[in-house]
């Protein structure tokens, strides 16, 4: 059965430009050899990683959204464990759900960031201030 | 002794009616839930799951953060992820 599945894998950002490419490139290559059509591809760039893997403390992180067939899962995973430049992978299944409320949130966070950008100098109370409060002042 | 306890007694049957128990010092606030409007919770929102965590890197429990139980358990799932990927660390001195 076809699924939407979507990887996330983080590649030594010690690396030239040229071997990170390299390496995507041989990640995109594993998942069409099995199968995945590759819907977006999402290059978050070096980071610094929270704790060091392999005595590096630097990531390049990239994120791939594709459909395959469970079978694609292993074989994945196992050629980002040979694979030198390849320090971490995650693969998680997206259901339709998953996909629709990732939009309604992420539109939803724009906007509160939005707001809040326009909103900076106001109080953090604003808004929603409690009524029970001030009578509880009154006595 | 005796006299202590039917002093109270007395005390308390003079107050009859008006006896207000002691409450509002002991009530508690109704916590708000910090995340109402968020369905998903991404493991790559590391701005969103620090919320989440003391300064150790722990996760909070529900009791203090106000979420609901199926929040919790999305976000908990969120960290873990994240910590998997190095966007958070297992244990920390102070990641703030």
């Amino acid at each position: 059965m076809a699924r939407h599945y979507e990887t996330t894998v983080i590649i030594n950002g010690m690396l030239e430009e040229k071997q990170i490419n390299d390496a995507v490139e041989r990640v995109v290559e594993t998942i069409t050899k099995h199968g995945g059509t590759i819907s977006e591809t999402d290059h978050w760039g070096r980071k610094r990683l929270a704790y060091p893997i392999g005595k590096k403390n630097n990531g390049y992180y990239v994120r791939f959204e594709y459909d395959a067939s469970g079978e694609i899962v292993a074989p994945l995973a196992r050629f980002c464990r040979i694979d030198d430049d390849i320090l971490r992978e995650l693969t998680l299944v997206l259901t339709e759900r998953d996909m629709q409320k990732r939009e309604e949130t992420e539109t939803r966070i724009a906007e509160a960031e939005a707001a809040a950008e326009s909103a900076e100098q106001d109080t953090d109370d604003s808004g929603d201030s409690d009524i029970g409060d001030q009578g509880v002042d009154d006595e | 002794m005796a006299r202590y306890n039917n002093r109270n007694r007395t005390r308390n049957e003079e107050n009859n009616g008006l006896f207000r128990p002691r409450q509002r010092d002991t009530r508690r606030r109704k916590k708000r839930n910090p995340i109402k409007d968020i369905e998903y919770i991404d493991y790559s929102n590391i701005k969103l799951l620090q919320r989440f965590l003391n300064d150790q890197g722990k996760i909070l429990p529900r009791r203090i953060t106000g979420v609901n139980a199926k929040q919790q358990r999305a976000i908990t799932r969120a960290v873990k992820y994240a910590r998997h990927l190095a966007l958070l660390p297992f244990v920390a001195e102070d990641m703030r």
